[in-house]
């Protein structure tokens, strides 16, 4: 794992921690669903890293889906696609690059009332639509995939409905493959939990 | 509702894909006026075509059969070609640029000169596209693309002009895109079957000490995609060789 990101590891290691310390009387005291659930999320994405001078900042979306095994522990898949405009020296110029990623994750939940802070990490397949990052080194010629590496946090907010909550949450993804390139974002989202 | 969403997101997603631009760098920029003489450079860049399958050339095959006429692996409805240039002027005075676009399809380059008979009577014909006087400040930058369209005609003018039989004034000087198909040697072929090109002949002209960069953007809409993934990289035997001979015309046409 990259020394880069000790932060958001340690909080995924914290909240591992809390969560299964957790008793089971403080997780049951949330007033929410607990089953399948299917998430959408909307946000933004920008590069850290050698990348960040070679791509804007841009949207981000993202579905995802899974079950809570318990109240402070689910897994799940989720896709995302993220569009950035590139920042390569012209030619061209103006053009855009897409990165579609598939991944499944562990989300670890620290229930709190209506609230839950979460963390979870997560393991993929990133795709990019195309090569203009070739031109600055960060793709090798033919190179459309990279494995994704994941982790992240966030805030929940459970609704009067107990199978709708929303949330605020941020990632951040490494993709060994495209020259260690980093980025981190923010979104938010609105969950359904069965 | 959001699994069914979860569902058709990847298709929809795979069939956006089907239409992503590759970038073809090429293997160095054009300059002039370095030495303050040269007034020109040239290059060449072509297209990395794989090879083609067993199955495309059946196909082909019986394609050709039908209309009487050769089909190209590389037809225009395969690819969007398009040309995004940047020229810097390095001298401390303003100065004019100009871009000549030549280029291939698989049998046919079409080269000006060649329909010259009597450089000092005749002029030659212009460029398949280009040959627009941009005038570049001093220590200035301008950028621009050859578009999708442009290159569209170029490929088609090309074709007038080979298979075609049209003389290169009355195609390059008309837009034929209200064309659907062209007569070959007494057979119809539509537009989107004939050759694209798959070279390219740049020149660049300064009166200046000028840099031109240019990027070559390709989609390609064939399953699996003509341009190969390792594009400059490819190893050659992977590749398909292309040897089109310079267009001649024939002694008659006016």
């Amino acid at each position: 794992m990259s020394p880069r990101c000790p932060a958001p590891l340690a909080l995924l290691a914290a909240l591992i921690a809390a969560g299964a310390a957790a008793p089971p009387a403080a997780a049951d005291s949330r007033p929410a669903s607990r089953g399948p659930y299917a998430e959408a999320s909307l946000g933004a994405t920008g590069m850290i890293g050698p990348g960040r001078t070679y791509a804007r900042l841009g949207p981000a979306f993202a579905l995802r889906a899974g079950v809570d095994l318990f109240s402070w522990l689910s897994i799940g898949g989720r896709l995302e696609l993220e569009t950035h405009e590139a920042r390569v020296p012209p030619p061209p110029e103006g053009e855009y690059f897409q990165l579609l990623a598939a991944a499944g994750d562990l989300r670890i939940s620290v229930p709190a009332g209506r609230f839950a802070l979460f963390a979870d990490g997560g393991l993929g397949i990133t795709r990019v639509s195309t090569n203009i990052l070739a031109k600055v080194d960060i793709l090798d010629p033919g190179e459309t995939y990279s494995p994704l590496l994941s982790a992240g946090g966030g805030l929940e907010y459970q609704l009067q409905n107990r199978h709708y909550a929303v949330g605020l949450a941020g990632q951040w993804s490494l993709l060994p493959a495209f020259d260690a390139m980093q980025t981190v974002g923010g979104r938010a989202y609105l969950r359904y939990t069965y | 509702m959001a699994s069914v969403r979860a569902a058709i997101l990847p298709v929809t997603l795979l069939v956006a894909c089907s239409n992503d631009p590759v970038y073809l760098q090429p293997p160095a920029a054009l300059e002039v006026g370095a030495d303050g003489m040269t007034t020109t450079a040239s290059a060449q860049l072509t297209l990395p075509i794989r090879l083609e399958t067993e199955e495309e050339a059946a196909v082909r095959a019986e394609r050709q059969a039908e209309l009487g006429a050769m089909v190209p692996l590389v037809t225009r409805e395969a690819l969007d070609l398009s040309i995004e240039w940047t020229i810097k002027n390095l001298d401390d005075q303003p100065g004019v640029a100009r871009i000549h676009l030549n280029g291939a399809n698989e049998w046919f380059a079409y080269v000006p000169l060649a329909f010259v008979v009597d450089p000092e009577e005749e002029e030659a014909p212009p460029p398949l596209a280009g040959d627009v006087p941009y005038e570049i400040p001093a220590g200035g930058t301008r950028s621009g693309v050859l578009r999708e369209d442009q290159l569209a005609e170029a490929s088609l003018d090309l074709e007038l002009i080979s298979r075609g039989g049209l003389g290169p004034f009355a195609a390059l000087l008309a837009v034929h895109d209200d064309l659907e198909e062209i007569d070959v040697g007494g057979a119809m072929v539509p537009v989107g079957e004939l050759a694209n090109l798959i070279r390219f002949d740049l020149t660049f002209i300064a009166d200046r000490h000028m840099v031109l960069e240019y990027t070559v953007r390709v989609r390609d809409h064939r399953n699996p995609p003509l341009i190969h993934p390792e594009l400059a990289d490819a190893p050659p035997d992977e590749l398909t060789g292309f040897a089109p001979a310079d267009y001649a015309p024939p002694a008659t046409t006016p």
